[in-house]
């Protein structure tokens, strides 16, 4: 069981920008794979239930808790995307030297990514709340 | 010089193709998802999966993202002293889980395309 646990032992004492990236891109993976799993799920529901029980379901999510959630999700996407288009660079180009400063970033890219989307979802989450998303983009 | 085992190159491999092409659709997915249409409901997606295209992308999207999500969650399975019955078991768990995945959303996104 102790040996389970090293990769949290050493995301703690490896303090490196490079081992909290490996750490971060792994909980990120795991989080959007299982996000994956319930969003097929979501998108039958035409499938099962049929198309109206499909646009009340999706309405039914646009619940300022629910809107929080898409908002750390899409984060969570933006630094797995980032980060890894990182880990791309540093193997197919050859910039070990340089991953560091990629893994900046890769976090600021992120932060962006936060930011907007905050921006984007903070109608939903804090004020009266439905379809506000769709009335400012058209 | 020690030979690296194919299986672990072809898992490795196929993680970054899938993540390259990962790259390019998340990103067109949520932007066609969230910035090109009205109120999301059924008939907005319906008919933007009137065009084969979108059809084609989606479907694609589904593979793509299975096999790189249970890859990842399978490497990180193999980093945890992965070995014997366990492993096989979870292997072929894994593989089937793929695919009945991609079944499943392939019959979903039909029933998101059919009028």
């Amino acid at each position: 069981m102790g040996k389970n646990l090293d990769w949290l032992r050493d995301a703690w004492i490896n303090k490196h920008l490079a081992q909290w990236a490996f750490f971060i891109n792994r909980l990120t993976g795991v989080v959007i794979a299982l996000y994956l799993m319930v969003h097929i799920f979501i998108n039958s529901i035409p499938l099962i239930f049929g198309p109206e029980a499909y646009t009340k379901t999706l309405h039914a999510m646009e619940t300022p808790l629910l809107r929080i959630f898409e908002v750390l999700l899409i984060t969570a996407v933006a630094f797995h995307m980032f980060n890894g288009i990182r880990i791309l660079l540093v193997d197919y180009f050859k910039l070990s030297r340089q991953q560091s400063i990629l893994f900046v970033f890769a976090f600021l890219l992120t932060i962006v990514v936060f930011i907007g989307a905050l921006i984007l979802y903070w109608p939903d989450i804090f004020g009266s709340g439905q379809h506000e998303i769709a009335a400012i983009l058209n | 010089m020690q030979t690296l085992s194919k299986k672990g190159v072809r898992l490795w491999r196929w993680q970054r193709i899938t993540a390259i092409m990962l790259i390019v659709g998340i990103s067109l997915h949520f932007a066609v998802t969230h910035f090109l249409g009205d109120q999301l409901g059924f008939t907005v997606v319906n008919e933007r999966l009137q065009h084969i295209f979108w059809i084609i992308f989606d479907a694609l999207l589904l593979l793509t993202a299975l096999v790189h999500g249970f890859g990842g969650l399978w490497s990180v399975y193999l980093d945890y002293n992965a070995k014997g019955t366990i492993k096989k078991f979870l292997g072929w768990t894994v593989a089937f889980l793929v695919i009945a995945f991609t079944i499943y959303g392939s019959l979903a996104l039909a029933f998101l395309i059919l009028r």
